[in-house]
């Protein structure tokens, strides 16, 4: 902390001259080139000048000019203040250059917009204006000159952020400070070194800091949050009054005993909620269950609505006003489960936090620091950190946000900083094991099981909120077998203080990768996507970090059905273990199968910028041991079902002369469902072979049948065997089971089918003198691969059909016979089409 | 500071001043028109009355997913005829109510209300008799929990937008939330469409308009689901009578965007509302823009045709174009680049321009101003220009009928050659050229103005080919490491994304390195051609590192990944496909192998194609002399496929990325 006073540095007859007051131009070519390499944008020069007239009011005067170089740094073309009930906007205007620093333009105050719409808050205090003015292609300048005034509040003196955003490089920023002579005040650096100049003419101490020629910044991977990257200087007035209220920021405790004073009687509860927090917790025994029970309570009759009215959005309603309307901003429902603990006799304490931005330093107290409320709950064996806003977050849970940071604990008209304590990193566990059957025709099913713990949980639970159709989607995107189809997804959430989430899945697929041959190609990393990460080769600026440490373990176990494959390949084991953390990766081939096993354990923490090298290197080992890739030979016998010979049976290159051009859109699911139909149902009584009944749905796609009836024990999809006769006809062909096969043929007939078996039976008709009707709906009954049609379908069919034959065997095979028969009616009815 | 954006529309319709005087003279009564609604059982529709089966529910069978459920929500729209004391004589009154079941916890959000409304110095709008109520069950009583006036708040969007906002209090998982309000306008002319299907699904949607017989209001239902209209005559008590559409759907599922949709809202069930005429008998008749004949007749009576009859403000510099070019294509880039260059797009599209020279030395305008000036400029090259008038893609297609002049985003220009052709120029991105036109430009249904025929309709989506082609040559070692040189040609669309993507880099270093993760290669030199041409060259030599095992060596058939990954990733697909352009993409890799290795298996090949020629792949593999050849093409000449076609699709795709991804084995002799 460092304060600073009236009596250092005089500088005799050194007068500060507002720079502002002659034009200047600002052509492109004039900025260095260190700053102009990588730049979206440059800020050429930037003054702030804040003028504390005293603790109620202040002036600020600012001038921006800011050059284009690109459509990237566009966004800084653009003119946003925020105001809020305490200030005003008093001045403005703006001036457009071209790339050589000619003036193009004045903005028009016209141009300037104004908005109070507060987004995702329900009300707010804050205000905007804004200004998005029309320029010309880049690059070109923009400079704003204005002025705000504040009365009433000054708690904190502006910021001075001299690199305003990422890709911007900074030619000359400069902020001063005037303060009546004697102020006391506190400045904390950032990533800059607090060096001003300063002098005083006996009314008035002013200090002034600068940076000039700044490189752009970026965001690198594995470097520290974008909010803690930029030089940032905060300042705090010994004294302030906000609102009509007395203060000071001298430091935590002193803020800490401002804010009790908004925080005293918020807290009085309503007597209903009295009772009903009696009865509530009437057969608890315990404190924790009490807290249980209130936590509960809370999420289910509350719910979190942004309200930043009041002190600077700074008070939380009172406990009456979240009781009558049940909902309340983070402060509020903080306070409001507070006073329910009280009430019961549980001791608990009010925090604040900054989360999204840096941690509260210990050494220096500042309002913007926090930005969020929560509880600390004492109880016999632990500490419990309460995030009142997510009722869906299990009690004691420490999300990521808030886990490492420091929190302001207000205790007895007082405050400290306590530390969240993160996770140890081998917690945040992920688990996903696997059981693959690689059938012979290279036909894949698994079963997947993915346990994710602590934040890795957190990551999870997106999921559980999921829809089946993005479920399935997104499980899709997150396997490496291609066309994978997903089914039976489960999803369970144990919602303790150290939560975890199980999701489970089957997956099919007609190939586990890629194939040439006789052999297939397939990731080791089949459950989980690789590591990929994307580190600059030439440099890096900013110091190594990793904020979350995790563990994650892959087990996987290929099984091939019937031993049909050996492995001819497999990647070479890696295992390293370094200060970052450890890899492993091994796989090993089993007489029928193949086990791989993958441990990546990541470990929290920052290191210098130096060690880039050592630290890519074991980045580098894993996504090398990720990259893996194991090919397997099928052993002699049948060639592989694989994708390749699908498409080599649809659209085979015979020759270069002629080729067969034929049309998947016939083929695969094709116009499908929704394409015209002859209006022929087919019914196949207890049919018992999986081929046969994908052989109906091959015939039914090719023929345009309305629909499928799988009466009996007739299979359905979806099924492998069904599929390698269907070849994907299951997917366009209507079908649906019903057990009972009398009751099939009594809905059709209600529903005005005639309804034929094709059966050899007395009275049939031949199947040449048989001539469809246009005007008729017909179902086609089929029977058992032995028995034929039961009886007693037969005795409730219209009719009989039976095909001629001529050779030794009693009849047809029962697909074969779907095919002759249909064809005629094929013939007969398409027309209608 | 940053970048601010909101999400309500600008654009109200803004005639109509004239009209009001004609009115005023008229004396006339009104009375509400009576609605009755059938209540079922389990349902109820009347406000404040929710049954105990609605608060009781836990799922919506029909969609057991659903966070949320719309058990109705019902639109009143009539008129009242208030002459005197307001600056409009008629009044729109808009009554809204709904009433919704939150299921799961996401569905609370549903309680946070905003209603937007225009406040100008001339027309206005009001809210009022905002009611809202959540209704819970506690201990088997019905418990209501109203929102208070004290807990509305009213915001300030820009000049004429506000919006009115509050929470519902009392609001949880099992709650059923019920509000409404009344919006008072005096944009009698504009009626907001009926939007009958949302995020949620809705069991029972219904809305009644009535429209005082002086205004002819034509009626356009669209979207997947099906809406339901009646037309009746209403009110014969006054002095005029109301026409009244009743516009019902029941089981309106919810509605969710997917990937590779250009706007959601050109499926979404709605009812459509524009004004075709105003008739008093004998005291004045005028009509609005309803067709296409009728929309140029309007637009050529408005500043637009001005506008396109504006003097070329860059004389100077077209005329050192046609002194200098003779050739038509090259004056046309020309030009194109000389507008481009002064002027830049300022994000806003418009067929409206104003202070067209003041914008051009500003040095930036909406998309009509820049194409005014571009039209402007190449009208005084001697070209014969005509404005083709679109919607781009994220604002819906423009309707075959009842178009209206207000709803057009956009036009471009279409030149005539002296050899008969035609190209199309626009001028909002300076990468632009002939036939380049913006991706959201591309779509299937663009107008050309003044042709009041049905072959006005011209399909923007394939004017010039996009096209990738690589070209590859190298040789495998005994590691397995595929050393050689590559040269890459993107065309049109595609060069025009290369452009950016490489100018998104820092440096041409950390473009390359981009190249190299990407691609899982090393590359010792690289070079790319004018970035200024509609063609871009990529010429690189690399390195790449092949999986080899033992005595095999498993080379990638492609030589470089080359696209690998399916963008199809939906199991199913319930909307149409709409891709942004079509392309093609090809390459042909030659590979020579090592000395003591021989060819042990190659990728089969493979030519297919799918949906009726939409897409098309081809495959081959040959071997001579000791180098492999891979030559494959992709088109995909279409970018519309209906939902009915995407399993087809994704198949030819699976298959496509199947083969893309194989490899050759090679084994030591």
């Amino acid at each position: 902390m460092s304060g600073y006073k009236k009596s250092i540095g005089f500088f005799f007859c050194m007068v500060v001259v507002p720079v502002i007051a002659m034009a200047q131009n600002y052509p492109v070519v004039s900025i260095p080139e260190e700053i102009r390499k990588g730049s979206d944008a440059v800020v050429r020069y930037s003054e702030t000048e804040f003028d504390y007239i005293s603790r109620t009011h202040a002036k600020q005067r600012n001038v921006l000019v800011i050059t284009v170089l690109g459509s990237a740094g566009e966004h800084m073309s653009v003119f946003a203040e925020h105001i809020d009930k305490f200030s005003s906007l008093s001045k403005f205007s703006g001036q457009i250059y071209d790339a050589d620093g000619r003036p193009v333009r004045k903005i028009k105050s016209s141009e300037l917009k104004y908005s109070d719409y507060s987004g995702s808050n329900l009300a707010d205090d804050y205000r905007t204006y804004y200004c998005t003015p029309s320029t010309p292609p880049p690059p070109y300048s923009v400079r704003y000159e204005w002025e705000t005034a504040t009365k009433n509040a000054v708690w904190a003196f502006p910021a001075f952020y001299p690199v305003p955003a990422m890709s911007v490089g900074v030619e000359k920023s400069l902020y001063r400070l005037k303060l009546p002579a004697g102020t006391r005040f506190y400045v904390k650096a950032y990533n800059l070194e607090d060096k001003c100049e300063n002098h005083s003419d006996g009314k008035k101490d002013i200090y002034e800091w600068k940076i000039e020629k700044h490189p752009p910044i970026f965001p690198e991977v594995f470097s520290k949050p974008r909010y803690e990257l930029p030089p940032a200087l905060f300042f705090s007035p010994e004294y302030f009054v906000y609102d009509g209220v007395e203060g000071s920021m001298r430091d935590w405790y002193a803020y800490a005993e401002w804010q009790w004073k908004l925080l005293e009687n918020r807290s009085v509860l309503p007597p209903p909620l009295k009772t009903h927090i009696a009865e509530l917790t009437r057969n608890a025994a315990t404190d924790m269950e009490k807290l249980r029970i209130l936590y509960d309570y809370l999420g289910e009759s509350t719910r979190y609505v942004s309200i930043q009215i009041g002190i600077g959005g700074f008070q939380p309603m009172s406990v009456t006003e979240v009781y009558k309307t049940k909902y309340g901003d983070c402060k509020a429902l903080t306070n409001y489960l507070h006073a329910m603990l009280k009430e019961c006799g549980i001791e608990s304490y009010y925090c604040e936090i900054g989360v999204d931005r840096r941690s509260i330093p210990p050494d220096f107290a500042h309002p913007a620091m926090s930005n969020h409320a929560l509880l600390m709950v004492p109880v016999k064996t632990d500490t419990l950190w309460v995030e009142c806003t997510n009722p869906e977050l299990p009690l004691g849970y420490r999300h990521s946000l808030i886990v490492g940071q420091n929190a302001l604990v207000y205790k007895d008209g007082s405050a400290e900083i306590i530390q969240v304590p993160p996770y140890p990193d081998t917690l945040n566990l992920s688990v996903r094991k696997a059981d693959v059957n690689l059938a012979p025709d290279g036909y894949v099913t698994a079963r997947v099981r993915a346990t994710d713990h602590l934040h890795k949980y957190a990551e999870s639970r997106h999921f559980g909120k999921m829809n089946a159709n993005d479920r399935i989607n997104f499980l899709r995107s997150e396997v490496n077998i291609p066309v994978a189809f997903i089914s039976n997804t489960g999803y369970r959430e144990v919602r303790e203080s150290h939560p975890y989430s199980v999701l489970e899945y089957d997956l099919e697929a007609t190939g586990i990768g890629s194939s040439t041959g006789s052999r297939m190609f397939f990731p080791a990393m089949l459950f989980r996507k690789p590591l990929s990460v994307k580190f600059s080769r030439t440099y890096r600026r900013s110091d190594i970090h990793v904020r979350e440490g995790h563990s994650t373990k892959d087990i996987t176990r290929v099984c091939f059905e019937g031993n049909h494959f050996v492995v001819e390949a497999v990647p070479a084991d890696v295992c390293v273990e370094s200060k970052y953390g450890s890899y492993s990766m091994s796989l090993r081939v089993v007489e029928d199968g193949i086990d791989i096993e993958r441990s990546f354990f990541l470990r929290s923490g920052t290191y210098d910028k130096s060690e880039i090298d050592e630290f890519r290197n074991f980045i580098d080992s894993v996504i090398s041991g990720d990259g893996g890739k194991i090919v397997l030979k099928k052993k002699q016998g049948s060639p592989l079902l694989l994708f390749k010979d699908i498409v080599t049976n649809f659209a085979p290159m015979k020759s270069s002369r002629k080729l067969l051009n034929e049309e998947l859109g016939r083929l695969a699911p094709a116009d499908a469902i929704n394409a015209d139909k002859i209006p022929v149902t087919v019914l196949l009584d207890n049919v018992r072979s999986m081929n046969n009944v994908g052989s109906f749905f091959r015939t039914c796609d090719a023929f345009g049948i309305e629909k499928l009836l799988l009466c009996g024990i007739t299979g359905t999809p979806p099924n492998r065997e069904i599929h390698k006769t269907a070849l994907g006809a299951e997917d366009s062909v209507v079908w649906e089971h019903i057990a009972d096969t009398v009751e099939a043929v009594e809905k059709l007939q209600r529903n005005g089918y005639t309804v034929i078996t094709v059966e050899q039976v007395e009275g049939a008709v031949m199947l040449q003198e048989f001539v469809p009707q246009a005007e008729s709906k017909y179902a086609l009954v089929f029977g058992n691969e032995v028995d034929g049609v039961a009886q007693s379908v037969v005795d409730r069919c219209d009719e009989a059909i039976e095909i001629p034959q001529a050779g030794s065997k009693h009849s047809l095979n029962v697909s074969v016979s779907g095919g002759v028969v249909l064809w005629p009616f094929f013939c007969a009815l398409r027309k209608l089409l | 500071m940053a970048l601010i954006s909101y999400v309500y529309n600008e654009n109200r319709p803004k005639y109509c001043i004239y009209l009001m005087k004609k009115l005023l003279p008229l004396v006339l009564l009104v009375s509400v028109a009576h609605v009755s609604f059938v209540s079922a059982q389990e349902f109820s529709r009347k406000f404040g009355k929710p049954t105990d089966h609605e608060l009781q529910m836990t799922n919506y069978e029909r969609d057991t997913s659903a966070v949320a459920v719309y058990l109705y929500e019902m639109t009143n729209v009539r008129y009242d005829y208030l002459p005197g004391i307001h600056t409009t004589p008629f009044k729109q009154f808009r009554n809204y109510s709904v009433k919704i079941k939150v299921l799961k916890p996401e569905g609370v959000s549903l309680a946070d209300v905003e209603i937007p409304y225009y406040f100008t110095s001339n027309s206005k709008e009001y809210v009022s008799g905002i009611t809202a109520v959540a209704y819970n069950k506690v201990n088997g009583k019905t418990v209501k929990t109203p929102v208070k006036s004290k807990e509305m708040f009213t915001e300030q969007l820009s000049d004429k937008r506000y919006v009115r906002k509050f929470s519902i209090p009392e609001v949880r998982v099992g709650t059923v939330i019920e509000y409404k309000y009344t919006v008072t306008s005096d944009f009698f002319w504009d009626i907001d469409p009926i939007r009958v299907q949302h995020e949620h699904p809705v069991i029972y949607s219904f809305a009644e308009v009535a429209t005082p017989q002086y205004f002819k209001f034509n009626v356009n239902a669209s979207g997947l689901h099906p809406v339901v209209i009646k037309t009746s005559r209403g009110n014969s008590n006054t002095a005029y009578y109301d026409d009244v559409r009743t516009c019902v759907a029941l089981d309106v599922p919810g509605l969710e965007d997917e990937p590779h949709v250009w706007n959601v809202d050109d499926f979404r069930a709605k009812v459509d509302f524009e004004l075709q005429a105003i008739d008093f008998p004998g005291v004045m008749y005028k009509s609005y823009a309803t067709t296409w004949q009728s929309v140029n007749e309007n637009l050529e009576k408005s500043d637009f045709s001005s506008n396109l009859k504006m003097s070329n403000p860059l004389k100077e510099e077209v005329a050192a174009i046609t002194a200098s070019e003779t050739d038509e294509s090259t004056r046309i880039r020309s030009i194109l680049r000389l507008v481009t260059s002064r002027m830049s797009w300022n994000g806003t599209y418009s067929i409206w321009g104003t202070g067209i020279r003041q914008k051009l030395r500003n040095g930036a305008g909406n998309s009509a101003e820049i194409n005014f000036v571009l039209n402007s400029a190449l009208r005084d090259a001697g070209f014969k220009t005509t404005p083709v008038l679109l919607n781009p893609h994220q604002y819906g297609r423009l309707p075959y009928g009842n178009p209206s002049m207000d709803n057009i985003r956009a036009f471009i220009i279409r030149v005539d050659l002296s050899n008969g052709r035609t190209v199309f120029v626009d001028g909002t991105n300076p990468d632009n050229d002939l036939n380049l036109i913006p991706s959201a430009y591309m779509v299937d249904r663009a107008r050309v103005y003044g042709d009041h025929s049905m072959d006005g309709w011209v399909d923007l989506t394939s004017l010039s080919p996009n096209t990738q082609s690589v070209i590859l040559n190298g040789s495998v070692d005994q590691d397995g490491k595929l050393t050689g040189n590559m040269s890459c040609m993107v065309q049109n669309t595609l060069a025009r994304m290369l452009k950016s993507s490489y100018r998104q880099f820092h440096s041409e270093d950390a473009y390359i390195e981009k190249l190299e993760t990407e691609n899982g290669m090393e590359i010792s030199s690289y070079e790319i051609s004018d970035l200024q041409e509609p063609i871009v060259t990529e010429r690189l030599e690399f390195s790449l590192k092949n999986d080899e095992s033992g005595e095999y060596i498993y080379l990638k058939a492609t030589g470089i990944p080359f696209m690998t990954k399916n963008i199809l990733t939906q199991q199913e697909r319930k909307l149409p496909i709409e891709f942004s352009y079509p392309a093609q993409y090809n390459l042909i890799a030659r590979i020579a192998i090592p000395e003591d290795y021989e060819i042990e298996e190659v990728p089969s090949p493979v030519r297919m194609s799918a949906c009726d020629n939409g897409v098309s792949y081809v495959y081959q593999i040959s071997v001579e002399n000791r180098i492999i050849t891979v030559n494959l093409q992709y088109s995909q000449d279409r970018v519309i496929f209906t939902q009915t076609e995407y399993p087809d699709l994704h198949t030819f795709w699976s298959l496509m990325i199947e083969k893309n991804n194989s490899s050759i084995i090679l084994k030591r002799t």
